[in-house]
């Protein structure tokens, strides 16, 4: 048995053919010609990683976007480097992100090969029209034939579904769930669209193009999300997912629990002995600095644009603000202990009073928020952001 | 140095006439200020007064000047541009025998104009008619001085022309100040008189005074009572401003300079007082005193965090020294806390105060709508002012209402008569006079309730006239009114910050407008809120906000922690900002939304 510490990484390939409209992710459009460069500096920050973190074993691997169908080369390459540099569980959960358009069988083949055990489909819709209006190439026959296709290879599929779209209505929204339970995936998630500053979507509803988000629409297709896939055997165990029985994704389980997690590539942040730091966003700078040595010690990495380590009550607050999300909740004994600070004594007032509105609720030395409160999560979280407690940001000079 | 060489003179203009700039002529022409040094307009030494290219605080110089083999000591007295202070126009008049009438000559005569030359000329001083910015190409030379004739009886001969930007004419000026402007009168020999036209605050001397010799004379060492207070105070130090100040051995006849005397409590400083020594104080009589300050415009301020309290009240006292024409009294309001009543001179000096605390003082104020004050004729008892809706009694207690009026001057074109007409009988005013100032240029003069010139008159009035009309307005004493107080309720709770006094006929109208933005800026809660605005008993207008659905975000991973760790604290640091009534949570800029004057229509 390995006794190394266990944590996870996130690999970030941003490469897409075009932007979406309520995209605000770091990609990059017609920069396909640089994957290989791309995955070279990967690799290279991918090996300075383990070698600073001592090599420590990963349950998980996570390949995010972007597209990273859009260029399974590059995957494969930064797989083998990430093999080469880790040691990577027998059982580690492998995710790829894909869209219906890249995920052609050859592609799908590949990194099966390569020991990818987990598809992840950005399906979105199954309705034509609700796809057009997000400006999704592929239509709805296209994203059930990509889940079939992943459903023959993976041994586990997770679909992505989004909801509040305008234009749809429950009806819609019920026969999407439908579609997606029908197809047989092993997790599901339902994003609520967001709409994001300084996208194209915000623009157009700012100028009265396209119609502002319903909040009583997106909190009546929530709530049927929350009834339909339950009773199909998904049960809910965070805000937005949903899964089969053992299915719940081990890599984004290290996010809400708090648990260390490295990253690599644009944008990408990591989490590592109570640091947290974010890669530059900047494709061309993520070149230019991946493969470059850190400008100083060890957190944050090379190409870090930020970084922050958290004094231990503003530390506690983050831990019980992402774990609320998850429905179990979160143990207030186990993150006292976790961080040297007793949570009864920093928030126990705000605890019972969300209590007393009836948005949280306690299980023996659990707390975790109420169906009302899952609604207005960030109500009953704001209770656990100490404003002033943190560190301020250090951006670094690049 | 006789008192036959001084002449102590203002120059008084309309905003933008060109004042400050003539006087940085004046000083360079007479060696004051060395012309490769100067920063452009050396009197308007606050950042504010700059900003606004408005002189708000009356500030003095002293020039020597030799003509035709005779030395002058010219005493340049500058005095504020805005309809707002007139009264600090009369303080730095009293000091003077003459004023230079600045008009621009493209611009030509406009309603401060008119009245400055009134209030000049009730003070008996001689007015020489300066024409300014004859360089420039939309220069009307010719037609203004007709104007000039016309509107204030100057005689066309008398104008002098002059382009104070290029210094063209100004030797011309400094000529005429001699030849015209006669020296001050007063006997050298009688106990001293002086008079007190301002007060400056200075972080290391204390007050200093400002101040005209009258009779007698002052000197370093000399026990001096301020006839008003009846404070004795040693001088310090006596001197004249150059325009830094400088230390004389005395101050003469008809001398204006300043006097230190180790004064630290601003309230024992009344300006309009009477200097004298304290040996003669029981012979001499005051000076007339000055007109007293006329608050005609009130507000609430409030810190915007309640822990600035005591460095509000620091602030308005330092302030208060330097501006002894606003008062304050202490307030609470249930939506703001605790605050201060302010009483103005008019909407711009609540501006410039505003802007004074905000800036010099580095605090976050809120500022409740600003209104007038209002008599009341009780149905028993003798009747009483109040300074703030909130104490408006209910309306079964009130025989009347009584609001203050004024008496608006406007020059408009003649094109605009009609439009200026509506607007004045839209805001309740009736019609007194018309008369053409020239073939293209008329002169209205309307009665109208002044809480219909705060309310955003004067940008209707710049908007109608593409920004060339102007105006002035006098009190003319309180007329009865059918007024009402409109209540604003949130979620059934009166927020006193927000109710005011309106006509009957507009009630409905303003409560509306007021929910709108209130509607606007308020977040949704968990709940419905309901918006009211009620008179008397009776709900007027209603607007509601729905109850939120839900509020979470839907995704959270890696990336995403910092930004949403951080964008909660800045939620939670808003929130700790609202003030809470009625369990509903109001934002300050919710407040500051409805408090704001009408910007629209």
């Amino acid at each position: 048995m390995d006794s190394r510490e266990m944590t996870g990484l996130y690999v970030h390939l941003p490469f897409c053919p075009r932007r979406c409209g309520y995209c605000d992710f770091a990609v990059v459009v017609g920069r396909e010609p640089e994957a290989e460069a791309y995955a070279e500096a990967l690799s290279a920050e991918v090996g300075w990683l383990a070698r600073t973190t001592g090599r420590p074993r990963l349950e998980s691997l996570y390949f995010g976007g972007g597209t990273p169908t859009r260029t399974p080369a590059a995957v494969l390459r930064v797989l083998a480097a990430v093999r080469a540099a880790f040691a990577v569980a027998d059982d580690a959960e492998v995710t790829v992100e894909a869209n219906p358009e890249s995920a052609t069988e050859e592609t799908l083949d590949r990194l099966r090969a390569a020991g990818v055990n987990r598809l992840s489909l950005g399906v979105q819709s199954f309705d034509d029209g609700c796809l057009r209006r997000l400006g999704r190439s592929h239509d709805a026959a296209a994203a059930g034939a990509a889940v079939q296709r992943a459903r023959e290879r993976f041994p586990e599929v997770s679909v992505d579904l989004m909801f509040g779209v305008p234009g749809t209505s429950a009806k819609s929204w019920r026969r999407d769930l439908e579609r997606a339970v029908a197809l047989g995936p092993d997790h599901v998630s339902t994003y609520c669209l967001t709409v994001e500053e300084h996208t194209p979507l915000a623009r157009a509803i700012r100028r009265g193009e396209a119609p502002p988000s319903e909040d009583a629409l997106e909190a009546a297709h929530m709530a049927l999300a929350a009834a339909f896939l339950p009773a199909c055997g998904y049960a809910r165990y965070e805000i937005s997912n949903y899964a089969r029985p053992g299915r719940a994704s081990r890599h984004n389980l290290r996010y809400w629990r708090n648990q260390s997690c490295l990253g690599a590539g644009v944008a990408a942040a990591a989490f590592w002995a109570g640091t947290r730091w974010t890669n530059t966003a900047d494709f061309d700078a993520y070149l230019a600095r991946a493969a470059g040595r850190p400008a100083a010690l060890f957190p944050p990495g090379p190409a870090a644009d930020f970084h922050e380590h958290l004094p231990p009550r503003a530390a506690l607050g983050e831990s019980i603000l992402v774990g609320l999300r998850l429905l179990e909740g979160v143990d207030l004994g186990a993150l006292s202990a976790r961080h040297g600070v007793s949570a009864e004594e920093t928030f126990g007032a705000a605890i019972r009073a969300e209590i007393e509105q009836g948005l949280l609720e306690r299980r023996g030395d659990r707390i975790a928020l109420t169906a009302r409160g899952l609604r207005f999560a960030n109500r009953v979280l704001m209770a656990f952001a100490l404003p002033g407690e943190g560190v301020r940001q250090s951006p670094r000079a690049s | 140095m006789k008192t036959r060489s001084i002449r102590n003179f203002s120059i008084i203009a309309h905003i933008d006439h060109g004042k400050s700039t003539l006087a940085d002529r004046l000083l360079e022409l007479t060696g004051a200020i060395d012309p490769r040094k100067a920063c452009d307009q050396v009197l308007d030494s606050l950042s504010l007064e700059r900003e606004r290219g408005i002189t708000i605080k009356a500030k003095s110089v002293t020039l020597h000047y030799h003509h035709c083999d005779r030395d002058y000591v010219l005493n340049l007295i500058d005095t504020p541009g805005h309809v707002d202070f007139s009264y600090e126009v009369s303080k730095s008049l009293q000091a003077c025998e003459g004023v230079l009438l600045l008009v621009d000559a493209a611009q030509g005569v406009e309603a401060q104009t008119v009245a400055n030359a009134y209030l000049a000329d009730e003070a008996g001083l001689t007015i020489l008619p300066v024409l300014n910015k004859i360089d420039l190409a939309m220069a009307r030379p010719d037609e203004v001085e007709a104007e000039i004739e016309h509107s204030l009886a100057l005689e066309r001969e008398a104008v002098l022309r002059v382009s104070a930007k290029t210094g063209q004419g100004v030797p011309a000026v400094l000529e005429a100040i001699v030849a015209r402007i006669p020296p001050p009168g007063g006997d050298p020999a009688a106990p001293l008189r002086a008079l007190v036209f301002d007060s400056v605050f200075n972080d290391y001397r204390g007050v200093v005074l400002h101040v005209r010799i009258v009779d007698g004379r002052l000197g370093p060492g000399e026990r001096v009572r301020l006839m008003a207070s009846g404070r004795e105070y040693d001088v310090d130090e006596v001197g004249h401003f150059r325009p830094e100040l400088r230390k004389a051995r005395g101050l003469e006849t008809g001398e204006v300079g300043y006097v230190i005397a180790a004064i630290r409590d601003l309230k024992d400083v009344r300006v309009g007082d009477t200097l004298t020594t304290a040996r003669d104080a029981g012979r001499v009589a005051a000076l007339p005193g000055y007109r007293p300050p006329l608050h005609t415009v009130f507000c609430g301020f409030y810190p915007d965090v309640a822990t600035d309290y005591t460095a509000l009240r620091e602030a308005l006292d330092r302030l208060a020294l330097s501006d002894p024409s606003f008062s304050y009294l202490p307030e609470s309001s249930d939506a703001l806390g605790f605050g201060f009543r302010c009483g103005f001179l008019g909407l711009l000096h609540l501006e410039i105060v505003k802007e004074r605390l905000e800036r010099d003082h580095d605090l976050a104020l809120v500022q409740t709508l600003p209104n007038v004050s209002y008599e009341i004729v009780p149905a028993a008892g003798a009747p009483y002012r109040i300074d703030a809706p909130g104490k408006m009694p209910d309306a079964n207690l009130i025989r009347e209402i009584r609001e203050p009026v004024v008496l608006v001057s406007l020059i408009v074109g003649a094109d605009q008569v009609g439009g200026i007409m509506r607007l004045c009988i839209e805001r309740r005013g009736s019609f007194v006079s018309q008369e053409y100032i020239s073939t293209t240029r008329v002169r209205l003069q309307f009665r109208m309730p002044l809480s219909e010139i705060i309310h955003d008159f004067y940008d209707r009035l710049k908007s109608i006239t593409r920004g060339y009309g102007t105006m002035d307005y006098q009190f003319a004493g309180f007329a009865a009114a059918d007024l009402v107080r409109l209540r604003i309720l949130v979620a059934r709770s009166e927020i006193d910050a927000l109710s005011l006094v309106v006509h009957r006929s507009q009630a409905e109208y303003r409560g509306r407008k007021i929910l709108q933005k209130l509607r606007k800026e308020i977040p949704r809660h968990l709940f419905e809120v309901a918006l009211q605005a009620a008179v008397g008993g009776k709900i007027i207008a209603r607007e509601t906000i729905s109850a939120l659905s839900k509020d979470v975000t839907a995704k959270c991973y890696g990336g995403d922690v910092t930004r949403k760790r951080k964008l909660l604290e800045k939620q939670k640091e808003g929130k700790r900002r609202m003030r809470a009534v009625g369990g509903v949570e109001i934002p300050q800029k919710a407040f500051l939304a409805a408090l704001r004057t009408d910007e629209e229509n």
